[in-house]
């Protein structure tokens, strides 16, 4: 399938912002399955200097600089993609995948090849995702066990999450810890996403924070509305042999078509949308909206 | 580093003889070796670099040191709000503009140096500042990110390292030390930890390094449970005695445990190391731990030469690149905006402490002749204290409780002295003239040390005392005014005027202004019966200290035109506001976005206009009331707050100019960062 994403980010200003810098993540990357066929980011107010790199996880940075008096800045990115995911799917059921068992898969990390290497910092404490408590490491155990196939415990992990939390946009922000999140068992799909790879580290397992964006089909015989789809965020957990596998723990699914990644972290804080550093007042607020529209 | 240097220049001050015939070696070539270094790590080779110290404040506990080494190298010491990054580049607010910095000698931790890439909490930082490391456009030393090898994990891998990119063995021994991300080496540390000594990798908790054979059975337990969470952020070492050297004490020389730290630069191919070192000592004999923190003292570390050293470049080297930045134009904001608020500070406590003074001695006297203290000149007087020291409800209304501070005004006089909480207060004024020399206390000479500190102890000694009798405040605040006026002449000799002194006097000349000002409005411009009238105004000549000056000037009985002649109109006599205002005119004339041939600056014009009200004023005219009958000097009145407006203009037009940091840095979205 082919989708033209456009995701417009605006911050308004209480009192002027004299000057900022700002860092975003929104270029999506090359990812399999997925591929990036027109890409264009355009900022209001025009910035005086733009330059774009690849970061350490390999995600595209966009850094930018305003410096001319403003209250209101304008993010909007055009993105097409094409993404064909979907046919992978036969693969998990393959005994190089589903077969593996958490003793088989800690066994194979002990290894030292590169791709080990660069899947075992994903097993480290991250910004967002340090001290995991007894309870995460409690309710990972549920589903991870020694002699069972890490593909079944994600797949477990990622349903028991779906039914034992309740999605409530009011109740957590970026910075409500996870412990928190656990405890009450309510959130949006960061904390969700982000309590599965608590639960996947705490066993040592490597896990990934994916974050992106999904398409929002209309009930049926509705037309669909505009800027109603969403940034999203969902998890990835890595099996030796066979590589890194995603599931959304929001919709209870394995990504297929209609998720598209952008960037990928060891957490939110890796892979911001938007963030930056204003010469001001700092008082603004935030309206984000996001149209993914299918064109073929 | 610059502890190390103090220590040298003080320990060869006290002991010239043994230090020429020990033979010490000298530091001077390091540090000569060091500034090259500085100077060679500029991008793209630049002649004449410029160069900063990056320091996260006067908060931090090893400010001397930062201080120390910019006054030593003679580079302008800088906090990250000082400092900016446009286009690509690093620049540095200065009292011209943007002035383009080559290379940040780094005193703050790698996390805190980019609030937009690394701990976005960080007000110690430059926003952007990674990127313009990455474009190669500055070079920061120590580079950002080599905090890493501070990871005392790494020990035990050195030997190890050392034969495979060297292929040689370790020189030195290194401290036994285990890793506990690896199983076999937890295993030993956790059945051997009562004798080891235990520390975190990073940097982040310094303090947390906990001796096993000082900790009881269930801290050691506590301790086992903490590692076994989390093994790889230990590291244990075998515990190993201290050296000790001889420690003088208030009555003997005792043993004290000591560690020295030595220092060492890569430069060019090689390595140079110091000859010599900082020596820690332990604040008691007990003490195992010793850090700066915990109250040490340090040594001077000397290392010997066979024969006599010969290098005697002491000086020579020291001008290289310091001439590219010693400017006024260059001066950073902040200092610029310090040195502004310590000359307002300073004359603001000057002032006040001598109209206090007067009023107390007013106090004395009518105490010992037995006299109500509510006569009509001592309320005047009070009224002046609330007006002029603005500690208001004070004198002039009933406080919220309904209280009349005029029926017991000794208390009340206690509060506006001693009240350090109380916004306005002398203790108040103190406090902040402490704060702001203390920010810019690496452009001290240490005769000014000694003075402040000398402040400090006086007024702490009247503080904490139990006597807070008429007396024993008058005895303190003539110490004070004393001390006070040695430390003014003690700046005005050891700043110079292109390090900021400009800066200094124009915030001394524009406060002594608009205090006089306020003073002549709560004394002068309500006229009062002729005895009263009278004492006003020797009471305005005492705190003024123009008292003798107007009887060697005019010869005669104390009259309000001539008071007005001296204190306001003279525009020669240094402590008329008419000088004042002069002077203040030339000052800000030398400011770097003063103009001349055209139009006035902001700044200028307000000045300007209050100079030419002075001139064109007469005194006749300000003593007369509109008529016999009336009390009020309209016209006294109304120049004044012409002129104290004017001042206040002036104030807000050079702050906006000079002093506006832009704006403070703000994260675009404020998460907790949880560390």
């Amino acid at each position: 399938m082919i989708f033209n994403v456009t995701h417009t980010t605006k911050y308004e200003y209480n009192s002027p912002v004299s000057y900022c810098h700002n860092i975003a993540t929104l270029r999506p990357r090359e990812s399999k399955g997925q591929e990036l066929l027109d890409y264009k980011i355009q900022i209001t107010p025009e910035p005086a200097e733009i330059s774009e790199r690849i970061d350490f996880f390999g995600n595209y940075i966009t850094r930018f600089s305003i410096q001319t008096e403003h209250k209101i800045l304008k993010v909007t990115t055009k993105s097409k993609i094409k993404r064909e995911y979907a046919q992978y799917h036969e693969l998990f059921n393959s005994a190089g995948c589903s077969g593996i068992t958490m003793n088989d898969a800690l066994f194979a990390l002990k290894g030292m090849s590169p791709e080990i290497l660069e899947a075992k910092q994903y097993t480290l404490e991250s910004i967002f995702i340090r001290r995991t408590d007894k309870n995460i490491r409690d309710y990972a155990e549920l589903s991870f066990k020694g002699n069972r196939s890490v593909f079944d415990a994600a797949f477990e992990l990622m349903q028991r999450i779906y039914t034992d939390f309740d999605f409530d946009s009011e109740f957590s922000t970026i910075s409500t810890p996870i412990e928190e999140v656990m405890k009450e068992k309510k959130g949006v799909c960061q904390d969700f996403a982000q309590i599965a790879i608590a639960c996947i580290r705490s066993v040592g397992l490597p896990a990934r924070y994916i974050s992106g964006y999904i398409e929002t089909l209309p009930a049926p015989g509705k037309k669909k509305l505009v800027g109603a789809d969403a940034s999203h965020a969902w998890f990835a957990i890595f099996i030796p042999g066979f590589g890194w596998v995603d599931f959304d723990p929001t919709n209870n699914q394995i990504p297929k078509d209609q998720h598209i990644v952008v960037g990928w972290g060891r957490d939110y804080y890796d892979v911001p949308p938007l963030k930056g550093v204003v010469y001001g007042s700092g008082q603004s607020t935030l309206k984000v909206a996001v149209d993914i529209a299918a064109v073929v | 580093m610059g502890y190390a240097l103090e220590n040298r220049s003080t320990s060869s001050r006290i002991l010239p003889e043994m230090f020429a015939k020990m033979h010490v070696k000298r530091l001077s070539g390091f540090f000569q070796e060091f500034n090259q270094m500085l100077i060679d790590a500029a991008p793209g080779k630049k002649e004449n670099p410029n160069i900063v110290i990056l320091t996260p404040g006067s908060h931090n506990e090893t400010y001397f040191e930062h201080a120390y080494m910019a006054s030593f190298l003679g580079y302008p010491l800088v906090q990250g709000n000082d400092l900016v990054v446009r286009d690509g580049f690093l620049w540095m607010k200065s009292l011209q503009g943007l002035k383009q910095i080559d290379v940040v000698l780094r005193r703050v931790d790698d996390a805190f140096t980019d609030p937009l890439e690394l701990r976005e909490d960080s007000h110690l930082g430059v926003a952007g500042l990674l990127d313009v490391v990455r474009r190669k456009n500055v070079s920061v030393i120590n580079p950002v990110g080599s905090g890493v090898i501070e990871n005392p994990g790494l020990i035990p891998f050195m030997p190890a390292i050392a034969k495979y990119f060297l292929k040689e063995e370790l020189i030195l021994p290194q401290i036994a030390s285990w890793w506990c991300g690896q199983e076999n080496e937890k295993n030993y540390v956790l059945e051997n930890l009562s004798k080891l000594v235990v520390k975190r990798i990073d940097r982040t908790n310094r303090e947390s390094i906990y001796f096993g054979e000082l900790m009881s059975v269930k801290e050691l337990d506590a301790l086992k449970k903490v590692i076994i969470e989390r093994p790889y952020r230990f590291v244990a070492q075998e515990h190993i005695n201290f050296s000790t050297a001889p420690s003088l004490t208030d009555e003997s020389l005792e043993p004290r445990n000591v560690v020295a730290r030595a220092f060492c630069i890569a430069s060019k191919d090689q390595y140079s190391v110091m000859p010599g070192g900082l020596v820690r000592v332990a604040s008691d004999s007990e003490t195992v731990r010793v850090s700066n923190q915990r109250g040490g003292t340090s040594k001077d570390l000397w290392i010997l030469d066979e024969t006599a050293s010969k290098e005697d470049k002491t000086r020579q080297w020291h001008q290289k690149s310091s001439v590219a930045i010693s400017g006024l134009n260059d001066l950073p904001s902040l200092t610029a905006e310090n040195l502004y608020w310590a000359g307002r500070y300073v004359g603001r406590t000057l002032v006040n402490a001598r109209f206090l003074r007067t009023v107390m001695r007013q106090m004395a006297i009518v105490q010992n002749r037995n006299e109500k203290p509510d006569s009509e000149k001592l309320k005047v007087l009070f009224k002046a204290v609330t007006h002029l020291t603005g500690t208001y409800p004070g004198f002039i209304e009933k406080d919220k409780s309904g209280k009349l501070a005029m029926d017991n005004p000794y208390e009340e006089m206690l509060s506006v002295i001693l009240d350090k909480n109380r916004v306005g207060s002398l203790a108040h004024t103190i406090g902040m003239f402490s704060n702001s020399y203390y920010s810019i206390r690496n452009l001290w000479s240490s005769d000014m040390w000694r003075v402040f500190e000398n402040i400090q102890k006086l007024w702490n000694s009247l503080v904490d005392s139990k006597d807070h009798s008429i007396n024993r405040i008058l005895k303190v605040l003539n110490q004070l005014i004393t001390r006070l006026i040695a430390f003014m002449g003690l700046i005005e000799e050891s700043i110079m005027v292109q390090q900021g002194l400009l800066l200094y006097f124009i915030g001394l000349q524009l406060e002594q202004s608009s205090l006089t000002i306020t003073k002549c409005r709560a004394l002068l411009t309500i006229k009062y019966d002729d005895q009263i009238e009278y004492e006003l105004l020797e009471y305005l000549l005492t705190s003024h200290e123009s008292l003798n000056i107007y009887r060697y000037s005019y010869r005669s009985h104390i009259e309000l035109e001539h008071v007005l002649d001296l204190v306001v109109l003279d525009l020669d006599y240094a402590r008329s506001l008419t000088f004042m205002i002069n002077r203040l005119q030339k000052d800000i004339s030398r400011l770097p976005h003063s103009k001349h041939d055209h139009q006035l600056s902001n700044y200028q014009k307000f000045v300007f206009e209050a100079f030419s009200k002075l001139r064109l004023a007469e005194s006749s005219k300000l003593a007369k009331t509109k008529s016999e009958n009336d009390y009020s000097r309209d016209e006294l009145d109304s120049l004044m707050k012409a002129l104290s407006k004017l001042l206040h203009q002036t104030s807000q037009s050079i702050s906006n100019t000079y002093f506006n940091h832009t704006d403070k840095q703000n994260q675009l979205f404020t998460q907790s960062f949880p560390i």
